[in-house]
């Protein structure tokens, strides 16, 4: 149960990230994009084979709970807490490997685009939304992952400014809204049965 | 609070800006204070009353909600939401508890910094367009994206969006109302949903649409912004220093 390996991964990893940092410094405003890209998916790629040999290897029949507590006020313990264990990195590895994917089809399929550059980040954010989700391991971190997916997805909707899609938007953050307000219920409801 | 608030909107869309902002951000929560102070004083008074505070200030909150999803004004709608956030004071106050106590503080400060900057947001837009009609302001998401992100970051603080000051007074709010009694969760539940829709309602006729004729690419001040921004930056960086309240405590 070595997290040993681990290092050289980083290690690979931020080469590679600094090799393109340094290619996306001296370039022009046309090939910003390829790069950006070329980082985005190549890294999300990355993470999936990451995300497989950690659960295979060192996260194989255990798992690590990250627990930090923000602010604890008559009672009311509220903290982030992640965790990572063989059921989440599995999720996230298919998550990470779909993004990728996403990120290099996206330069074909959208490389004329004008914003091109709020679409790159509202995906970004997107796919960091879903990670805190499958990562989340109290009620607080899964309605932040929660929250943060139903606007940002609301925004990924409502890209482009026709009718059609404020009501497909609308129809995909009202559900959320929804949910978001039993989970509110639900997360004040157990500061006080203690569950 | 619905009965008693409902004057606001009228006084909101005939003030001028800096009225506006001072009746939101200060003038509602001088309201807020004083039945902080006097709560003590009265508690025993109003507690065989409290239900009554509770479906007053929830449900009528949900009602006004409610009026705001059909508000064509948005200086009326944002005059509306401050009326169903004092509803949610008022509920938390009503509790007589420290998390309910602390809840409606929270939820003071928050909304009088995020109504505020709606009203100075909007006012941006009323020097360049001359209206405030949700049929004339639109597709801001095209015309400057930067004032978008900023009303987004608005909708998101005003809604309770969890890492933010307003989520936390909203939890502490729904603590205390909820130890009542459980099914005390009719009352409130609306309300948080309802709260998320009229603020995405704003967000989406403000920042969407097509432009229509005469539009111009919006040229904001570097002024502006930074005033938007001092407004904005606090309501996520005084949950830190409410972090470190509570570990000093």
């Amino acid at each position: 149960m070595s997290l040993l390996p681990l290092g050289w991964f980083f290690f690979l990893f931020f080469c590679v990230g600094f090799y393109s940092l340094l290619k996306i410094v001296g370039c022009g405003p046309k090939e910003f994009y390829y790069h950006i890209v070329f980082l985005l998916g190549w890294g999300f790629i990355f993470l999936h084979f990451f995300c497989v040999f950690c659960f295979l290897s060192t996260f194989y029949g255990c798992g690590y709970l990250v627990d930090i507590l923000v602010f604890s006020l008559g009672g009311v313990e509220i903290g982030f807490a992640f965790l990572f264990d063989w059921v989440s990195l599995g999720f996230f590895s298919f998550i990470s490997l779909i993004s990728g994917i996403v990120f290099f089809y996206c330069f074909f399929y959208m490389g004329e685009d004008v914003l091109m550059k709020r679409f790159l980040l509202v995906l970004f954010l997107f796919v960091g939304s879903m990670g805190i989700l499958v990562f989340s391991g109290n009620m607080f971190t899964t309605m932040v992952g929660w929250d943060g997916l139903g606007l940002v997805s609301f925004i990924l909707v409502i890209y482009y400014q026709s009718l059609s899609r404020v009501d497909s938007g609308l129809l995909t953050v009202y559900r959320n809204r929804l949910g978001d307000g039993f989970f509110l219920i639900r997360f004040s409801w157990y500061f006080l049965v203690g569950a | 609070m619905f009965f008693v608030h409902l004057w606001l909107p009228k006084a909101h869309v005939e003030a001028p800006l800096p009225g506006s902002m001072i009746l939101a951000g200060v003038l509602l929560k001088l309201g807020g204070y004083g039945l902080v102070r006097i709560f003590k004083l009265f508690s025993c008074s109003l507690f065989s009353f409290r239900g009554w505070f509770f479906c007053v200030g929830l449900v009528g909150g949900a009602y006004v909600c409610v009026i705001c999803l059909g508000q064509v004004d948005l200086k009326a709608l944002v005059a509306y939401s401050s009326v169903s956030h004092i509803g949610m004071l008022v509920g938390g106050l009503m509790r007589f508890s420290l998390a309910g106590l602390k809840g409606g503080i929270l939820m003071l400060v928050t909304h009088g910094l995020t109504s505020s900057c709606m009203f100075l947001a909007l006012f941006l837009f009323y020097c360049r367009r001359f209206s405030r009609s949700v049929f004339s302001i639109k597709s801001l998401l095209w015309l400057n994206p930067l004032l978008a992100f900023w009303w987004f970051l608005l909708i998101s603080l005003n809604m309770g969006v969890p890492p933010s000051l307003g989520f936390f007074s909203e939890v502490l709010v729904l603590v205390g109302v909820l130890s009542v009694w459980y099914f005390h969760f009719f009352m409130c539940f609306f309300m948080l949903v309802l709260v998320g829709f009229y603020n995405i309602y704003l967000f989406v006729s403000v920042g969407h649409g097509v432009g229509g004729h005469g539009v111009r690419l919006l040229q904001v001040l570097a002024r502006e912004h930074l005033s938007v921004f001092l407004h904005v930056a606090p309501s996520f960086g005084l949950v830190f220093f409410f972090v470190l309240l509570c570990w000093f405590l």
